[in-house]
This record gives C-alpha cells, structure tokens and sequence, in this order.
C-alpha cells in the first residue's frame, strides 16, 4: 500500500496544510439543556415509561400554547397511548380546529404539505413533562375532505392515495385517545370505522403482497432462492398488514408489527408463527423452501382477507 | 473517565444533523452546535479510534502540538459524555 492510500484510508489529510486550530465547543441550540447532566437524563426517562408517564391534560396543552385553546378537539396517539412506549418514544398530539391558526412566536413548527384542497397543516415541536411532543394541527374541512373521499360509493382502489401523513392521522384518529372534544373526535372515528378505507387499506396491502409473490414465484424458477427469501418475506409483511386492517388496525408502521400482531390475536395465524416468519427463522438454512413456505403462508393469508371483504 | 486510552462509543439515539457548514448533534431533548474542530473530533467518534489516535489526526490537521490536542479532545469527549452522545468503551 502506498504512503497515499494509507493516509487516505486513516482519515488524515497530510496533504493539506494544517488548519488554525480552535477549541472544540458546543453550544445549545434549542432544547432546555435538561438532559445535560446523567442524573436529569435519568430522571427524565423514568418520566416516559413505565408507571411514571402521564400524558398531558387538555388544560395543560392549552395552557402552554393558547393559541390551540379554540379546538374542536385534541387527542393523543402512537406507542405511549398504546402502551409501547419507551424511553425514546415522541408523543403525538392531534389538535383539530375550524379555522387555521397562525403559527409563530415561541412556538417552533414546521409545514408539511398534505394532498388536501387546503394543502399544508403545520406540526409544532412541543414539550409536555419528560416527553418531547409532535403536535399536529389539522383543520375539521381537511379531515372531513379526506373522510369523503371513502364514503358513499367509493370503490376499491378507485380513490386517490392517501400519503403516509395522511393514513397516519386515520389510524391516530380510530387507536388514539381523546383529551378534548371526545364528541367530535368519536363522529370522526365511527365515520373512517364505517367508511371504505378499511376496504381500500386492505385491498392496497393485497395488491402489494401479490406482487412480491410474483416475485417470489420467478425467483424461485430461476434459482435466485436469496432474493425469493427477502420477496418472500415482504409479501408476508404485506399479507399481515391487509390482514391486521381486517381487524380495525389501520397503522402502517412496520416497527410494530409484532407487538400489533400481539394486539389483535387473529385466529388465522398464531403469534408464534407469524414472529417466525417476521424474523425469518431458517432461511439461512434453507432460503428456498423458506421462501416457498413465507409465500404459501402470505397466500393463505391474503384469501382470508379477500372472503372478509367480499 | 475519558483519557487517552478512551475509545467512546456514540449512544443510540443520538442524531447528527447537516446544514451547510453547520453541524449539530442532538440527544432526545437537546440539540447542540459544535463548532468545526468539535465536528472533525465527532466525526471520529465511534469508529473505534482512541483518543490519542483522534489527537494524531487533529495535529496532522490543524496548527496544534500534541499535548494540548490531546487534552482539548479529552475535555471535549467528556463533555460529550455528560450530555448524553457518548460512552466510554
């Protein structure tokens, strides 16, 4: 090895002269500084699991940013009200009003554009207690707009996508906890309960399964046994999400998958065997006859989801 | 205790975020600026570098003798891990 390509491989610069030299130095940018110390990161974190976390009052939510106190209605949602939570966890607020509210001031936000008619909501980066918060603020038209598009005689596949912002806020909506406006909040629920959605959720998790099994078919003809296991294994994924949705679970975040699959207990498949196949037990072994069982089980799984929505 | 013996490994969940020549690291609450001698020194930790190894590439790099690169670096990593971003290996 050259003197050249072993100072490149090591980081250095020997070729370049050498740098004024300054201190290195930190400085807080935003956040309280809380978590400096190890005992206030200790602190903190017993605050976010186990018997210590406590989600925010309405009050509280209002209290800190009154420019949210006109809602129509505030519900919490994700792993804390799940009870997955951990020392990591965010926790997601939803704040629904009539009109939109001007977002500034003290208040650090960020826009994101959604596929409404009014096509931006803003999400505002909180803090309640020891959990850093994700609090996003939609209005009642966008919601009810998203709503329509999976009522009356919407078909299938026929109605536009929703984008992963989107299909978040109707799975937060139907598994999240209301801490204001429990009217409003339970009209929308039942409404996206009773809507298509579950239909076209399901039925877009098929499509997606079907043609990773596709794939796992002509890979296993050619001999590509690696790429079937890891084709095989996303049909499965797809195949339990379409599954999962027949059980009013509508989230689309595959980190959960388990503990989901723990929550529903389907009684077409056990928890074991489906953290088998999660995990792809033995397809370092024998990635062919994995594959082949992974697409067979995802099959299976998908005509049970296909007679459920018939 | 960091010393020079030190490898320091970044925690999980820490988060490092460019902008342009701006550089800030973040713990779950915290985010934090570190100026351009505080990023080169952060982006040798947690590859498996020692902190006299990371002190020879900061002399190599920068008009800096040894000794007092060593001992900056050590007071930064010790920072480091008061906040949160490191541990000692």
């Amino acid at each position: 090895m050259s003197s050249d390509s072993h100072a490149h491989t090591s980081g250095t610069r020997t070729a370049q002269p050498r740098r004024p030299f300054e201190v290195p130095a930190m400085t807080l940018r935003y956040g309280s500084g809380a978590e400096s110390s190890r005992d206030n990161r200790e602190a903190m974190l017993s605050g976010r699991v186990g018997g210590g976390a406590a989600l925010p009052s309405a009050e509280e939510i209002f209290g800190k940013y009154p420019v949210l106190a006109s809602a129509l209605s505030v519900w919490a949602a994700g792993s804390v009200v799940q009870g997955w939570g951990h020392g990591a966890s965010d926790l997601d607020l939803y704040v629904v009003t009539d009109e939109g509210l001007t977002v500034g001031g003290e208040m650090e936000s960020f826009e994101r554009r959604v596929s409404t008619d009014d096509p931006v909501i803003h999400i505002v980066l909180g803090e309640f207690g020891a959990f850093r918060a994700d609090i996003e603020l939609w209005r009642q038209s966008q919601i009810d707009e998203l709503v329509q598009r999976f009522s009356g005689g919407t078909r299938d596949q026929e109605a536009p996508d929703l984008d992963k912002t989107e299909q978040d806020l109707f799975y937060r909506l139907v598994s999240g906890r209301p801490l204001s406006g429990t009217e409003w909040w339970q009209q929308r629920r039942t409404a996206i309960l009773q809507s298509k959605y579950g239909t076209w959720l399901a039925e877009n998790r098929k499509l997606a399964a079907e043609g990773y099994l596709e794939d796992v078919g002509g890979m296993l003809q050619t001999g590509d046994q690696h790429s079937a296991v890891l084709a095989g294994r996303e049909a499965f994924v797809c195949a339990l999400e379409a599954l999962l949705v027949s059980y009013d679970d509508y989230s689309i975040n595959r980190k959960w998958l388990y503990r989901r699959l723990v929550a529903a207990q389907p009684t077409e498949l056990t928890v074991d065997e489906g953290w088998r196949h999660l995990a792809t037990v033995g397809a370092a072994e024998q990635p062919g006859e994995w594959a082949e069982s992974a697409a067979r089980l995802a099959q299976r799984l998908l005509l049970t989801v296909e007679e459920k929505y018939q | 205790m960091i010393d020079a013996m030190s490898r320091p490994e970044r925690n999980l969940g820490t988060y490092t975020r460019r902008s342009g020549h701006t550089v800030l690291i973040e713990t779950y609450h915290d985010g934090y600026q570190v100026n351009e001698t505080g990023a080169r020194i952060w982006s040798m930790v947690g590859r498996g570098s020692s902190i006299a190894e990371i002190a020879d590439t900061i002399t190599a790099e920068y008009e800096v003798d040894p000794e007092a690169a060593q001992a900056a670096i050590i007071a930064f990593v010790t920072e480091l891990v008061d906040r949160g971003f490191v541990s000692e290996s």
